[in-house]
């Protein structure tokens, strides 16, 4: 069985009054602003700032900001290690988040919540040949579960199951492959996308639903611009297929979720008992007055950042020895960046040195260093420049930097 | 130098550690036994009224500073927040720098820091420094010229580990923890060459199934268990034995480790929220005791052991004293982890009664009532998870024979909830309200107490939480700084405020002292901590607003 045989099956998109969605869609001409969408760069398959594949939360945006009439989308780009970390320090730099919790638990400052315009949740991968219709169907059999997921906290509580704990999904991927395991849990999106991706869809993977295993998903937009957020619901109203193919398109599991609340456990004994909500409503952890601490932060960087930096020409031209793409690159950077890293990157104030790159980031320095000059450090002032550089240009400028490597 | 003789008070000496090192304070704690007491008496309560600012030396970060410095001949080092950006080697007389270091810390690594980016200060032996940094990596760095002399890799510090303490060196070994019991990190205690920079030993802090104590974890948990030593060491030469405090075990949802109540059955989930004594040489476990078994509030046990020689059944023993997190002051025979006592230092302990003498373990409260659970609130818990005390250290006199403790006074409602899918990051699996003050409503303050009697012998209380480490002395003073910046010398008899003054940034680190030709040298530095106060709701937000953000070192002596 594979993930695309199940294309017709069930995948819940939201609807919304569709007069209501084609009545603001006839309004939407009015903001020639920009789109400002904040997202992850680095979280496939949901969003990627560059690369050949965007992710789905990017894709949409897209389709979105066309709706709206309103591209370019300025993007933010904030790392969601800590997704609430990540809302707080670019708080007032999007219009919309792409995309959120739905449920009303987690809350997210000065954003409000377009409906669900997707549901997602764990699923069971497993090969092709393992069946299941109940938790208790797992009983007896040797399973994988992802650390401190929900997965997880239920096997842990439950009597009879015998899981084995991995920190991510790439070692349950390879105790799946290794036969080291029959089925595992992991976060059907991610599971779904690395099965396609890396593994030509080689395992099955089924979405779960009851004991916290699923819930929604919704584009948190501003709360002070209603407008806008009646005309992106009304985008992603009008959207739905085409987020039906976008999940395909990211091998999002699609066939029919699979129940396994408890209460098909028959004898087993059951530790606690679960409210089937979904599985963002759980994180509050409350740490409000941090906002407060990270704005400082922020306050003292822009400090720094506002300090115009003297240039000091410390380092001779280079040696005959530069190639003429790292001749032109030193050109253009003593030219375009100088004025914050010196001239030849040989800047006083070390984070902003480009001569300690490599020692810095070792053997990824080349990788940070074009994500960096493509993407920009937004948060400490360094602009993205991708869309104002031609990729040659940026070429010649890693060529240079490559010269002044310590 | 000017020699010093101290009367012998209550029959107490001093442990073999202390006296190497009476006026010199070359290591973080002023000895290896963390007692942070100095025979320097020139300095003293009835002098001290005469103190003044001598000069100061600006960190260079503004954030969260906790480092005390060490001092090697006429040398100060010192370091400041963030990973450390900056180490200083100074001039101890003048504040002249001589050297500075700044390490190449990636980008971003305050992803991987759970509690701030902060870092304690250096260690020193045989002409090296040695720093632990973020990014999980122990240097050596030439004392003289502060050259890089090797680096080391303990762990990858994008797991979760960070290295925030300066590590413990014993004999030709450089010994450090990380941290990480935040994200899924199993914790160890590492001994690399001081020479080479090469792994000599480590020792795991969590048994696999199989091992010895294997057992005492639920299923496979123990893989990732945390009981992370990130804190200091401690080492008594005489008995060859290094002793690290072990952090809470990982994951925070208890019921992933064990039973999900107070009855825990075997699932204890050792060594974590323990203390360990390690063979120096060797890293073996040579014996264990766990403060809090099968942790449910994250009472982790890393704060620093302090050596004494206590009496024991009329016998004169060496003992190690402990005030954890749990609320509970534990005084522990550091020959082979027997314990002499335990008695509640904070007031409003409630989670447990009392410590079991026989069994060593605690007396919870009946009926889970304030052990938080899968979806089972427990209200009003105190301490709360900052603990009794933090990491914030306290000293032992042997003058006046009590222990100086920096306190708390918050509590807590916590429960146990699913954790939001995230990447790989901040994995808590509760809901947690931290922002409670405790009975009589102050926010904590130094507390002398009597680790023979276990009992209290005065109290200064603070107003708000956060209280800065402390030092002793021969000239029957403690000096400590607060959160509102004053820096305080008391009366160590009384606890009377002899004399204070406003370093202009919240104080947290443990001030150090020294003796430079003569003359008497109290040392500390300043810079408000910014990560603790995002956990406490209303209550942060006075503190954060108590002084602003800092990084300054200041030096203080007679006329």
């Amino acid at each position: 069985m594979t993930i695309r045989g199940h294309l017709t099956a069930i995948f819940r998109v939201r609807t919304l009054a569709a007069a209501l969605g084609a009545l603001l869609l006839s309004n939407v001409a009015l903001s020639a602003e920009p789109l400002r969408v904040c997202a992850d760069p680095d979280n496939l398959p949901f969003s990627k700032s560059e690369g050949p594949e965007r992710g789905l939360y990017i894709d949409l945006a897209e389709l979105v900001a066309k709706k709206l009439e309103a591209t370019p989308i300025q993007y933010t780009w904030w790392l969601t290690f800590n997704q609430r970390r990540a809302l707080r320090n670019t708080a007032g730099e999007c219009d919309a988040v792409f995309a959120l919790p739905t449920d009303a638990d987690y809350k997210a400052r000065g954003l409000q919540k377009t409906p669900a315009f997707m549901d997602v949740g764990y699923a069971v991968v497993a090969p092709a040949s393992f069946q299941f219709s109940s938790l208790n169907d797992f009983k007896g059999k040797r399973l994988a579960v992802q650390f401190q997921t929900t997965p997880h906290i239920l096997l842990s509580q439950l009597e009879g199951f015998t899981f084995t704990t991995y920190r991510n999904s790439d070692e349950v991927f390879a105790a799946l492959a290794k036969g080291d395991v029959d089925a595992s849990f992991l976060w059907g999106p991610v599971a779904g996308y690395e099965n396609m991706k890396r593994h030509n869809g080689r395992w099955k993977v089924t979405p779960l639903t009851g004991s916290d295993m699923s819930g929604q998903v919704s584009v948190a937009v501003r709360r002070d611009k209603p407008e806008l957020a009646k005309t992106i619901e009304a985008a992603l109203s009008a959207l739905k297929p085409e987020i039906e193919a976008l999940a395909d398109k990211y091998g999002f599991p699609r066939s029919k979720p699979v129940n396994i609340s408890q209460t098909d456990l028959g004898g087993a004994k059951v530790a606690i008992s679960f409210q089937s909500t979904p599985i963002q409503a759980q994180a509050q952890v409350k740490v409000p007055t941090h906002l407060i601490a990270l704005i400082q932060q922020k306050q003292t960087v822009a400090a720094k950042n506002a300090k115009v930096e003297k240039p000091t020409a410390v380092v001779e031209a280079p040696a005959a020895a530069m190639s003429e793409k790292a001749t032109l690159g030193r050109v253009r950077f003593n030219d375009q960046c100088s004025h914050c890293h010196a001239k030849d990157g040989a800047s006083t104030l070390r984070e902003r040195d480009l001569r300690r790159i490599k020692i810095r980031y070792d053997a990824k320095w080349m990788e940070t260093a074009l994500t960096v000059i493509k993407n920009g450090r937004p948060e400490l002032g360094m602009p993205a420049w991708k869309d104002i550089l031609a990729e040659a240009e940026i070429q010649q400028l890693m060529s240079f930097l490559e010269t002044q490597q310590k | 130098m000017r020699k010093l003789i101290t009367p012998l008070v209550l029959g107490i000496t001093m442990g073999f550690a202390s006296i190497a090192s009476a006026q010199n304070w070359p290591v973080y704690g002023g000895d290896s036994g963390n007692t942070r007491y100095s025979k320097s008496a020139q300095i003293n309560a009835g002098n001290v009224t005469k103190l003044k600012m001598q000069w100061a030396l600006q960190l260079g970060t503004n954030r969260s500073q906790e480092s005390t410095p060490i001092l090697v001949g006429d040398t100060l080092y010192v370091t400041s927040s963030f990973g450390p950006k900056n180490t200083y080697a100074v001039n101890a007389k003048t504040g002249e720098v001589k050297w500075t270091y700044q390490p190449d810390v990636p980008k971003g690594i305050d992803q991987f820091a759970c509690c701030d980016v902060n870092n304690r200060g250096v260690a020193h032996a045989d002409g090296k420094i040695f720093i632990g940094r973020l990014d999980a990596h122990i240097v050596a760095l030439d004392a003289k010229t502060g050259k890089e002399l090797w680096k080391t890799a303990v762990i990858d510090y994008t797991g979760g580990s960070v290295i925030t303490s300066p590590p413990t060196v014993v004999k030709n070994l450089v010994i450090t923890g990380y941290g990480g019991g935040e994200y899924g990190v199993r914790g160890s205690i590492v001994a690399l060459d001081q020479a080479t920079g090469k792994e000599v030993w480590r020792t795991q802090t969590v048994p696999q199934p199989g091992e010895l104590h294997g057992d005492t974890w639920k299923g496979d948990s123990g893989k990732l268990g945390g009981a992370v030593a990130w804190g200091l060491g401690s080492y008594d030469p005489k008995l060859n034995l290094v002793y690290y405090g072990t952090s809470n075990p990982s994951p925070w949802t208890a019921a992933v480790r064990g039973n999900d109540s107070s009855d825990i059955g075997k699932f204890s989930n050792l060594y974590s929220a323990s203390v360990l004594a390690l063979n120096a040489d060797t890293g073996k476990i040579t014996w264990h005791y766990q403060f809090t078994p099968h942790d449910a509030w994250d009472y982790d046990g890393i704060n620093e052991m302090v050596f004494a020689d206590l009496p024991v059944e009329g016998k004169k023993t060496p003992v190690l004293m402990q005030a954890n997190r749990n609320g509970f002051f534990y005084v522990i025979d550091r020959a082979n982890g027997k314990l002499v006592s335990a008695k509640q230092y904070v007031d409003g302990v409630n989670w447990a009664t009392s410590i079991d003498m026989k069994t060593g373990s605690p007396v919870e409260t009946a009926g889970n009532v304030k052990r938080p659970g899968m979806k089972r609130k427990a209200s009003d818990v105190c301490p709360n998870l900052l603990g009794g005390k933090n990491w914030m250290p306290m000293s032992y006199s042997e003058q006046t024979g009590l222990v100086y403790i920096p306190t708390l006074n918050l509590c807590m409602d916590m429960e146990g909830i699913q954790p939001e899918y995230k990447r790989g990051a901040f994995y808590l699996g509760v809901n947690f309200d931290l922002g409670k003050l405790g009975k009589g409503g102050h926010g904590g303050g130094v507390k002398a107490w009597d680790p023979v009697k276990q009992q209290e012998v005065w109290f200064n209380k603070d107003d708000q939480p956060w209280t800065g480490g402390l030092i002793t002395t021969a000239g029957g003073v403690a000096f400590h700084g607060d959160v509102k910046g004053w820096f305080k010398a008391l009366d160590a008899k009384t606890g009377k405020v002899l004399w204070k003054f406003n370093t202009g940034s919240g104080i947290s680190a443990a001030p150090m002292t020294y003796t430079l030709d003569g003359k008497q040298y109290i040392a500390v530095v300043s810079g408000r901590t910014q990560s603790i106060p995002a956990f406490l709701g209303a209550l942060g937000e006075k503190l954060v607003a108590a002084s602003p953000e800092g990084g300054t070192m200041f030096v203080f002596a007679l006329n």
